[in-house]
């Protein structure tokens, strides 16, 4: 800028209130996946019964202390290294525990979707160029 | 000195927090940076970024305000807020993210075809996200109160008031980065301060731990009474007081406090025996509760049902964690739903790593420094512990790091909530753009506020753990069900949504209001999630069933794109 | 007591459930058994796929080996009309095959072959001494045939071949609907493309040559690059990609345009990570950045910058690409825009109506200009767009 002349000056000279004279819609047709959409049901089934495994034994083994202590009293008096055991159970205990059930739930689930794949690559034939 | 400390400290998050936000974007000038530049976020940064928004005022300051009132049974909260991860990974965490929605009524909106679902959606948005900034105005009016002495309402206001500005100026907008800081820095203010005080006080009897009982004070102790109290006294106490003691001035006095409530007058000045029983302030009496260091909670004065209340807690905060509206908004800056399903685990991590802490300060409290009973607040023991414990700068030092830590806690927790309450209003109810947004993130704030100065006396973590049960019963079935079954049509989850998420707020609105103080009453409208979460289920699937015909055309395709594993979604897209 | 007789009987129950329920839905993803079934199949598929372009030499070659595998046979032949197009398994009978094949095209009727029509002069290591060549018909009329041979010409391996020459004639015939319909997508396709890549061949292609005489190994890396780019923007690929996925696609035209420019060209690029996921439809951004520098510094001299900016915006991602070029009359730039005016920039039109034709008519492309000012281009990208989910 020189400084002799104005400064140029933008203006919008398009936006969406506007409309264009031929509005091309952009449609192509996408590839046919029924198929996949039958297939997929059962990895739904073998994932949510994963997750349900795993989410009943997380609520059995985290969830069933308080009972325990109601039923059996006297467990809440039991000591562990001069602690009460509702402190290491539930301070420290429980979360090894779902560290745990979450690791073997994401391996397992990544497992399911692998034999997944590779099933729907065998039928497919898309990728079996083996 | 020591509020110069903690006013620093407290001024360093808030100007960390600002400043690392206007930082959030990569720049690239050379081809090299281009790279980095357009790189996903890693499921490290991500996770850490999910934790530093998730971990709250409650659960920084009050998880170990509860464990040092009403007994370890309130870890349940930290096993909770934690397993809920869990929850979330098992039931919702890929396929949510491979759905591509950005926020809760952008999936009910579009797995089920229904914009007046959108609509209800967002508006329970604004009421669980409402919730859950309550107890974070909450926290900072505390905080602020204990640290640098200013009533409580001042705390609130500034909270709102930086909060809501910042992010109507624009800043703080979500951004990665600046949360994933706030979990390191939040980690690190309650861990070394843990530490630190396990090491220097933690050894010695445990005798207040196990004992059923009353705690009792395991040295001589003097303590003082900063302002007027009434104290509950169990057992006779003998006790040299100064001060003014049931309107009585005494100079030293030689006295026994017998079983009843006794008024102490401010400023006065009470030494206390070896093996005294530590009387308590009125305020933080247990009527009738569980016993200290038994697994349950309790609700009501009469404690009725403790069993049933610690159920109720365990199914919101288990449940609550999938329906929080703005932890999917973290979700969506995973690659795809492999990293989203990593991410969570990682989070998982952090989390676990981090609710160790808040045990180990309130077990501490009870262990070393019962005389919080006489003056503390539920809320604020983290932050009297470390000066009471350790004195000298150490101890003021650390005091700084919790109150910062604090500070860090309810800055990016209400923020990010804020963000989201503001963007729901903005972009789904009123279809706004970015001046809409500025005006409701202002509106939203001045709302939290306002309810945050009626709430004072409610313990931040009673108030989540209410958001979390509001967000399990209506939530928590609306994106379980909508990913797993095929069946879900949009008047069963409006149903379910209504009669599920509605009982659960008239249930908590009823406890708020003391409509039922005792018996099952108490612990059904205490802790609702015990029958709103089943009952929100069974309405969606039930209403469901019966509207067969609403279910959509697509509902194969979306269950095809939410379930297919990542390597063929993206072969076929 | 009883209580926790209770409690471990109801927790085991569940957890017994709930493993039943697994392992019951875990065996929806096949037993052992069903394996070996789903592999014939699949070498079935194979056989079939590579048939899918129809009856060629290559495709021959290729489905030769399943459809050997699927018959157990030692060898097989295929042919057309015309040759012998595959013989897998017995290359020292090959020429007896054709001639045997070309018998069996030529007649349409199934033939038995006997050692004598093998010329098989080599009885006794040679597992070949018989088999059967049938036709394969498509819509009545012969198009090839198939042979397969064995130590004897039994019953079963007749039975066998005339089944799978059966199945490899239905699945030509389907091929023939197959490919009826692809070329009609294939069609669609390539026009939509059409329309945005010749300025960018051309320019790049003018780019490296000016380097093949100057400096030849930069030439040829651009010419790496630019084999790359191209595949990546004609590859059989989908129709949305992701932010993240488009900024590279840019980031490796830019590379080639830096070889056109050099030290003129400045590029910035801002990103917030949080918008790297948003799906948008494929190529809207590179022409956006193409005309960016072809208006900011093709049609002047000295130096330009070029600003791209992804900001995170809630639920939309904002992008802008901003030049401090020559800039544009914003009238003739409006009626470029709306069709009124024929221009060689169909770059920009394209992507406004792609946008629009995605995420709706208020998320076109918003472009500031004037003359000496600079062009800005604006795009919000919905982070959740209801089109895009069922997509």
């Amino acid at each position: 800028m020189d400084g002799e002349q104005p400064a140029p000056i933008r203006s919008v000279a398009w936006g969406p209130a506007q409309t264009s004279l031929l509005n091309g819609q952009v449609g192509v047709s996408q590839p046919d996946r029924d198929y996949l959409q039958i297939l997929v049901r059962s990895l739904i089934r073998a994932q949510l019964g994963l997750s349900l495994v795993c989410l009943a034994f997380a609520l059995a083994v985290t969830a069933s202390f308080p009972i325990l202590c109601a039923v059996l009293p006297s467990v809440i008096g039991v000591k562990v290294l001069g602690l009460p055991l509702t402190l290491v159970t539930l301070g420290v205990g429980v979360f090894p525990v779902i560290l745990l059930i979450g690791a073997f739930y994401v391996r397992q689930a990544a497992r399911l979707e692998r034999q997944f794949t590779q099933l729907v690559d065998r039928a497919d034939g898309a990728a079996g160029d083996d | 000195m020591t509020e110069w400390v903690g006013i620093a400290a407290i001024t360093v998050v808030m100007f960390l927090t600002i400043g690392v936000g206007a930082r959030g974007v990569r720049i690239a000038r050379t081809p090299a940076d281009f790279m980095v530049a357009a790189r996903a976020v890693s499921s490290p940064v991500n996770a850490a970024a999910i934790s530093g928004e998730y971990l709250s005022a409650a659960s920084f300051l009050g998880i170990a305000g509860l464990v040092f009132v009403q007994g370890l049974g309130s870890l349940w909260y930290s096993v909770g807020y934690a397993a809920g991860y869990l929850v979330l990974l098992l039931l919702v965490a890929a396929p949510l993210r491979r759905f591509g929605a950005y926020t809760i009524p952008d999936f009910a909106g579009g797995r089920l075809q229904s914009a007046r679902l959108r609509q209800g959606s967002t508006v329970l948005v604004l009421i669980i996200g409402w919730f859950y900034l309550l107890p974070q105005m909450d926290g900072a009016g505390l905080t602020l109160q204990v640290v640098l002495g200013i009533p409580y309402w001042i705390g609130v206001v500034l909270l709102g008031v930086v909060v809501s500005g910042n992010i109507a100026m624009g800043g703080m907008k979500g951004i990665t980065f600046v949360q994933a800081f706030q979990y390191w820095l939040k980690i690190c203010a309650i861990g070394i301060p843990a530490l630190a005080l396990l090491a220097y006080a933690g050894h010695g009897s445990t005798a207040n731990l196990t004992s059923s009982g009353a705690p009792t004070f395991g040295h001589p102790t003097a303590v003082t009474v900063p302002q007027a109290v009434k104290l509950v006294v169990k057992r006779p106490t003998d006790v040299v007081a100064t001060g003014v003691v049931d309107g009585h001035a005494d100079a030293g006095r030689h006295l026994v406090l017998e079983p009843g409530t006794h008024s102490i007058g401010r400023g006065s000045v009470l030494k206390f025996r070896a093996g005294a029983t530590v009387p308590v302030r009125i305020l933080l009496v247990q009527p009738s509760s569980p016993a200290w260091n038994s697994p349950f909670v309790s609700v009501g004065p009469d404690g009725a049902h403790p069993l049933a209340a610690t159920y109720g807690l365990i199914i919101a905060t288990f449940f609550g964690a999938i329906g929080l509206p703005h932890i999917l908004v973290r979700f969506y800056t995973n690659r795809d739903g492999t990293s989203a399903r990593r991410t969570t685990l990682i989070v998982l991590l952090l989390l676990s790593f981090f609710y160790i802490f808040p045990a180990i300060l309130g077990v501490l409290g009870r262990l070393r420094a019962p005389q919080l009973y006489l003056t503390g607040n539920t809320d604020g023991i983290v932050l009297a512990l470390p000066a009471l414990l350790m004195p000298g700068p150490v101890g003021a030092a650390l005091a700084a790091l919790v109150a910062a830590g604090a500070c860090a806690a309810f800055l990016s927790t209400s923020s990010g909530l804020l963000v989201s309450v503001a963007g729901a209003f903005s972009h789904d109810l009123l279809r706004g753009g970015v001046r809409s947004f500025r005006w409701c993130a202002l509106g939203a704030g001045a709302v939290a506020m306002l309810a945050a100065l009626l709430v004072e006396n409610f313990s931040a973590s009673l108030l989540v753990g209410w958001a979390f049960a509001i967000a399990a019963s209506s939530f928590c079935p609306l994106l379980v069900l909508g990913i797993w079954w095929r069946g879900l049509t949009w008047r069963g989850a409006m149903a379910g949504v209504l009669i599920g998420g509605g009982g659960c707020c008239a249930a908590i609105a009823a406890t708020m209001l003391g409509l039922a103080r005792t018996g099952w009453a108490a612990v059904l409208l205490g802790y609702p999630a015990m029958w709103t979460v089943p009952l929100a289920f069974a309405v969606m699937i039930l209403g469901s069933l019966a509207s067969r015909r609403d279910r959509p055309a697509d509902v194969d395709q979306i269950m095809l794109r939410m379930h297919l594993p990542d390597t063929l979604l993206k072969r076929t897209r | 007591m009883a209580g926790l007789w209770i409690l471990l009987a109801a927790v085991a129950v569940a957890l017994s459930g709930a493993v039943a329920f697994w392992t019951r839905s875990s065996r929806l993803m096949g037993t052992p058994r069903q394996h070996v079934t789903y592999e014939t199949l699949h070498t079935a598929s194979v056989a079939v796929s590579a048939l899918r372009g129809g009856l060629t030499a290559a495709a021959a070659a290729s489905a030769a080996p399943a459809l050997r595998r699927l018959l157990g046979t030692p060898a097989v032949a295929l042919a057309d009309r015309k040759s012998l197009l595959a013989c897998e398994g017995s290359e020292r009978h090959r020429d007896a095959l054709a001639k045997c094949l070309q018998e069996v095209v030529d007649s349409g009727r199934t033939k038995p072959l006997a050692a004598n029509d093998l010329r098989c002069g080599h009885s006794d290591e040679c597992p070949v001494h018989a088999g059967v060549a049938v036709p394969i018909t498509v819509e009545g009329s012969v198009v090839g045939a198939l042979a397969a041979l064995g130590p004897s010409a039994s019953a079963d391996l007749v039975r066998a071949v005339g089944e799978v020459a059966r199945f490899v004639s239905t699945h030509l015939a389907l091929a023939e609907l197959d490919a009826a319909r692809t070329r009609t997508v294939q069609a669609q396709l390539n026009f939509l493309r059409a329309q945005i890549s010749p300025h960018f061949v051309y320019n790049a292609l003018t780019a490296i040559e000016s380097f093949v005489r100057s400096d030849p190994d930069r030439a040829r890396d651009l010419l790496v690059g630019f084999a790359e780019f191209t595949r990546s923007t004609f590859r059989e690929h989908s129709q949305y990609v992701t932010l993240a996925e488009e900024l590279h696609l840019v980031e490796t035209y830019l590379e080639l345009e830096r070889a056109r420019f050099g030290d003129r060209l400045e590029v910035i690029l801002r990103v917030a990570p949080e918008t790297l996921s948003v799906k948008v439809p494929s190529l809207v951004l590179q022409p956006l950045v193409e005309n960016a520098i072809r208006h900011g510094l093709e049609r002047r001299s000295g130096s330009s910058l070029l600003r791209i900016v992804a900001a995170d915006g809630g639920h939309e991602a904002v992008v802008t690409v901003e030049d401090d070029g020559a800039g544009a009359d914003p009238l003739h730039l409006h009626d470029i825009m709306s069709g009124r005016r024929i221009s060689d920039s169909v770059g920009l039109r394209n992507v406004d109506e792609r946008l629009r034709a995605t995420f709706g008519g208020d998320h076109g492309l918003i472009i500031e200009t004037g003359i000496g000012a600079g062009t800005k281009v604006t795009m919000h990208l919905p982070k959740y767009s209801a089109v895009l989910s069922t997509a």
